[in-house]
Parts: structure tokens; sequence; C-alpha cells
């Protein structure tokens, strides 16, 4: 036997655990997974009152072409996530204007000014009754967004661990901590 | 690069640059993490491969530079990394064990360039290329370690 297989016999015993190998690429295909669904995480935004017990998360991804795009999902108790479509439309300014119609028949609308870039968020409900009500979100460092009804209500969505929307390496922005009614 | 073009040179070369990091370390845990530091630069760095070959060579190559990183870091100079793997390699012959602990005990500049040249089956010129030094050094190193290697493994070790 020459040096050569001798060598190569001896150190093809040796290898990378599998574990790690896989876990490497597990990791890339989650990033690749969160990158397409969450172009850029600006925005969180819960539902309140109506789904009681389902958060949204809220992604700003306007900076498609005119038509729907996602702006966020809800996330069910049981992890379902079902997309919301918005409405992009651009008044003579620039500024571009996101609105969906939430399954409970609210809106929720993303606004960006096209000379600052920054962005809005609006919640407008439907019904008679909540209609003057203040909503507010915000959104904490760990990502975790509290929505609150009249110093009364709230609900928390929760983005990023728990669900595969969010990229929990971006911070949402801090825009997105006042919603008006 | 799709996801399954990622899995594939991982899977393909993970113990290549295993082997290049256990080289420089002698650990398996260091070298471990060194595969999926290598691994993760790959998938990050959006460079255009011209052929295979290259994307073979780009890996081996941050594996060495990793490698290296680790060594001179100020907490590893105070250690000296265990060999257990050793320990947990099953050889099929005295020769192949004792091989092991011969190369093992070289310095790690003469591993590295043993490995390239035994097992990756570079060129001296290329060995060079990738460790950023000359070929002569490349030459010097390994014939030392041979001489070594020879001397300590009397008849295993045979004249080239």
């Amino acid at each position: 036997m020459s040096n050569k297989e001798l060598y190569k016999n001896t150190f093809s015993k040796i290898h990378a655990s599998n574990e790690k190998v896989t876990e490497v690429i597990k990791m890339s295909e989650t990033k690749k997974r969160r990158k397409l669904v969450s172009k850029k995480l600006v925005a969180i935004a819960a539902c309140v009152a109506c789904v009681a017990s389902a958060g949204i998360v809220a992604n700003a991804a306007t900076d498609g072409e005119l038509g729907k795009t996602v702006i966020g999902w809800f996330i069910s108790p049981d992890g379902k996530q079902t997309a919301i479509e918005g409405d992009v439309s651009y008044d003579e300014n620039g500024n571009k204007t996101t609105t969906a119609t939430l399954e409970n028949g609210n809106n929720l609308t993303v606004k960006k000014d096209s000379q600052t870039g920054d962005e809005y968020y609006e919640y407008s409900v439907g019904d008679e009754e909540s209609k003057n009500k203040k909503f507010m979100i915000s959104v904490d460092d760990s990502g975790k967004a509290t929505v609150e009804y009249d110093d009364k209500y709230s609900e928390e969505a929760v983005f990023g661990d728990k669900n595969t929307t969010g990229d929990v390496d971006e911070t949402p922005s801090k825009n997105s901590s006042d919603i008006v009614k | 690069m799709n996801d399954d073009e990622f899995t594939r040179i991982a899977l393909k070369y993970s113990d290549s640059i295993f082997r290049i990091a256990f080289n420089y370390s002698r650990n398996r845990s260091d070298s471990d993490d060194i595969v999926q530091n290598v691994l993760l630069k790959y998938y990050k760095c959006n460079k255009e491969f011209e052929s295979e070959e290259h994307i073979r060579n780009w890996l081996l190559r941050v594996a060495v530079n990793e490698s290296k990183k680790l060594l001179v870091s100020p907490f590893k100079k105070k250690i000296i990394p265990l060999d257990e793997m050793g320990e947990e390699l099953i050889f099929e012959h005295k020769e192949e064990s004792d091989l092991y602990y011969a190369v093992m005990e070289l310095p790690s500049k003469y591993r590295i360039s043993v490995y390239m040249y035994y097992y990756e089956d570079y060129s001296v010129d290329e060995i060079a290329d990738i460790l950023k030094v000359n070929p002569s050094t490349i030459r010097t190193r390994l014939m030392r370690a041979r001489e070594k290697l020879r001397s300590k493994l009397q008849g295993v070790w045979t004249d080239e």
C-alpha cells in the first residue's frame, strides 16, 4: 500500500458531525423561507375584539407593485397562518397606501411617506360602536406587540419564534407604536 | 444558490472542511464549529463561482483561515486540545492507527500540508496558493513531515 493510500484510508474515518451539518442546512433553509415571506419586517399589528384568540403579524411588504400584496398574517392558536392581502395605491405625491380588509371586517392600513420613508399604521373598525375607539400598538424589543383598546382591552401578538413569518433578527420599526382610531 | 445546491455542497464538503479544521485544532468540537462557520460563510457569500473546483478551493481556504483564527485566539493559546478523537476512531489495521497518532504529533503546519497533499491530492503549488505561502516552504514542510513519519513509523511509511 502506498503512503497516499494508507493516509487516505486512515483519515477517511474522520467525519464532521452529521448533527452539526444538518443544523446548518436547516438554518439556511429557515433563513431563506423567512426572507421570502418577510422582505422587510417593519410593522406588527394585532386584531382586537373580533379575533379574540388570534394574533396578526403585519408585514409591510409595501415595496411591491400596484395591486394586491401580502401585508400580514393571521396566526390562529393552532399555528395556522392565513395571509392578509392588501390593496396598494399611490397618491399624486408618490405616497403609498396599502389597505387590507381583515377577516373581521376591520381595515388595516399602512401608509408610507415617499419623502421620509416613514410608515404609519391605521386600524379602523367597521361597526358603529367601535368606530371612535382608539387602538394603540406598542412593540417591545423582543418583538412582542401589544394592542390596547380603550385602555381596557389588550391582546398580544408575538412574532418570530412562534411562527415563521417574522425575521427574529429584525426589531420592528418604532413607527408602528402609534395607531390611530 | 437554491437550498438543494447548498445542501449538496454542505454534504459533499463538510468532511473535508472538518478534516482541515481537525488537522489544525485536533479537537472535534472546535472543528464542528469551524464547519458550521465555513458553510454559513459560503451560504452568505453571494459569490459567483466558476466551477466546482473553485467552490472546493474557496471552502478549503476559508476553512484554513477559520482554523488559523481559532488557533491565535488568546483562549486557545492557553489550553492544550485533547485528542479525544483517536479513541473514537476504529482503525482496521495497526498501521492506520500508528499513522494517525504519528501525524497528530506533527506540528500543525506540517499536518495541514500533509493532509492537503496526501488526502486532497493538491499539488505543492496549489497548497502554497491556499495556505498563502511560498511553494518552497510547502516542499520543505512536506519533506520534514515525511522524515518524521519515516523515522517514527519505520517500515509503515515508505520512501517515495
